[in-house]
């Protein structure tokens, strides 16, 4: 279980308050997604649960662990109750497939013997026994962040952190990542996705909570009533800028019409 | 920690050090070097130290006796200086023995002439006393003057003096050398370890999202820092044992002129090679530890943000 207790965190001697008083309570099994623009507080939130920051003001429970008592030397054997998947995949070039994954066992002191039993189940439950001793940079970014999410689940955590696990994939493939998180959800492990793909959110019918300026102005069980748009639009004045909510088919328009023109173009050029 | 994980981590040291083989050869070089130059200075040292002790040694008073002292007040003049503190060794040599050697120095028309001369031996009886500590040179020499039935005693106490402060300039010397040189390699091991620390950061911010002790990051940079210090270790002994046999060789003739007859290397290699690798662990794991101290309590705290 999380359980935010009117938490405040402050960097420094900043006066900006990078969450504000939140109040949240994830129970044991859900999955929630975290929704929030840059610089919303999202990432201070994940901080929060791994312990990486202290708040400045209220406390942070996460699987019995409360912020207020945890001694600095105690918080590696926390960490070990909860695997993280970035955005960057964060892969050991070096390494392969297998040894990266065997990696996070290693390092908590797992035994060799334990590593070669739960190293290809665990590869194979994400779907990359094919790919064990293929090298990161032989994958493409979906299966380099299948390899992550490997990574974050074969020391068997209550909790899993995904800050942005489809930042760096393609639409199709984000799908999968979350298909495989919704899998491992349905396994009983809680699971606490950040993402600011709202359409991704809504075609899942899982709990939001929607961050902004540092504090939660939704939590909703149900996508379609989660509080997306913020109050101030983003000015539109950047020709690459492209807007979430554009639809597929409209893009898929507009490059017909591009295609028509060049078309009559060369016919025109032709008949010269 | 399970024997397996330290196991694992052992051969991450030597892993890692074969990995960043460039940055290990880097670290080698500059500790090579500090140990090759603390190795030359030794050796200069040691060669000083032993060409002092031999000019030491062959510092002597020469305590010439009255002729008319009786053969008892020799001995008894004996007695005394020998119950002097400040005397190791003390050496009759009779006015015969020590015409023969003077008459043997001489080419013999001269020799004969000074026999033919006269049959009397012109030189008196002597003592000579050799002293253990020449800082207190002069307090022997006044004793023995004090002595009955001298004739004359005959020392050369600025030689004396000269020695005792060259001998220790060059002890204060080397040991400032030495102190210097281990201080500059900490500095540049601990600075080397950094760049391998940050070349890193990937595999330590993902060690310390899965529960990695700060122990368990630590060890396979000691580890290495280690292997380096042992290796240096090594590597310098060769290379100051060929400096210095070169050296021997290339000056053999100026030794030679100067009265100085160099160490055997041999003789030291075994010591010389104990204070290498425990400068080169010292300094390596040292290095480690101080970068890994200084890394873990600040960016590599961090494991979102790398």
């Amino acid at each position: 279980m999380i359980e935010f207790k009117d938490v405040t965190k402050i960097y420094g001697n900043s006066e900006t308050k990078a969450l504000d008083k939140i109040n949240i309570k994830i129970e044991d099994g859900e999955f929630v997604f975290i929704v929030g623009a840059s610089g919303a507080g999202k990432s201070t939130f994940l901080k929060l649960i791994m312990q990486e920051e202290k708040p400045t003001d209220g406390e942070v429970v996460v699987n019995g662990y409360s912020s207020a008592t945890l001694k600095k030397r105690k918080i590696p054997y926390y960490r070990r109750t909860m695997g993280i998947v970035f955005q960057d995949f964060r892969i050991i070039p070096k390494m392969s497939v297998y040894d990266n994954v065997a990696f996070a066992m290693r390092v908590i002191g797992a035994k060799e013997k334990d590593i070669r039993k739960r190293v290809p189940y665990i590869l194979q439950l994400v779907g990359l026994s094919k790919k064990a001793r293929s090298m990161p940079n032989e994958l493409s970014g979906g299966e380099q962040q299948r390899v992550s999410l490997a990574r974050a689940l074969v020391n068997n955590p209550d909790l899993i952190i995904a800050d942005e696990p489809t930042g760096n994939v393609d639409p199709e493939m984000s799908h999968e990542i979350v298909d495989l998180l919704t899998k491992i959800n349905n396994s009983g492990t809680t699971v606490v996705m950040v993402t600011h793909e709202h359409e991704l959110v809504r075609s899942f019918q899982r709990r939001v909570i929607v961050i902004q300026n540092g504090q939660v102005v939704s939590d909703t069980p149900d996508p379609t009533f989660a509080q997306f748009r913020t109050a101030k639009q983003k000015e539109i004045n950047d020709m690459y800028y492209y807007e979430q909510e554009v639809k597929q088919q409209d893009v898929a328009e507009v490059f017909d019409n591009l295609e028509d023109i060049v078309n009559s173009d060369e016919n025109n050029g032709g008949e010269q | 920690m399970t024997g397996s994980s330290f196991r694992y981590l052992i051969k991450e040291g030597f892993r890692n050090t074969w990995t960043n083989r460039m940055m290990s050869i880097a670290s080698i070089c500059v500790l090579l070097s500090c140990l090759v130059l603390i190795g030359s200075a030794s050796m200069i040292f040691l060669n000083i130290n032993s060409l002092i002790e031999r000019i030491e040694d062959e510092n002597v008073i020469m305590v010439y006796i009255n002729d008319n002292a009786t053969d008892e007040q020799i001995d008894e003049m004996g007695r005394k200086i020998t119950a002097m503190n400040n005397v190791s060794k003390l050496e009759f040599v009779a006015k015969e023995d020590a015409w023969a050697e003077q008459l043997a120095t001489m080419e013999e028309a001269q020799a004969k002439f000074f026999t033919e001369v006269s049959s009397d031996i012109p030189l008196p009886d002597a003592y000579k006393v050799t002293v253990k500590d020449l800082a207190l040179f002069n307090d022997t020499v006044t004793q023995i003057k004090a002595l009955d039935n001298i004739d004359t005693v005959r020392e050369n106490t600025d030689l004396a003096k000269k020695l005792d402060t060259i001998s220790h300039g060059i002890s204060i010397i080397a040991i400032v050398i030495i102190a210097v040189l281990f201080a500059i390699s900490l500095f540049i091991i601990s600075n080397t370890i950094k760049l391998t620390v940050y070349s890193r950061r990937l595999e330590i911010s993902i060690m310390k999202s899965v529960g990695a002790t700060n122990s368990f990051v630590r060890l396979p940079f000691v580890v290495e820092g280690m292997i380096l210090g042992i290796v240096s270790g090594v590597v310098s002994l060769g290379v100051v044992w060929g400096i210095y046999e070169f050296s021997v060789k290339q000056f053999a003739e100026l030794f030679k002129s100067v009265g100085i007859v160099p160490l055997a290397f041999l003789d030291y290699a075994l010591i010389m090679l104990g204070v290498f690798v425990a400068i080169g662990i010292v300094s390596g794991v040292g290095g480690s530890l101080i970068t890994m101290r200084r890394y873990l309590n600040k960016e590599g705290s961090e494991i979102s943000a790398i």
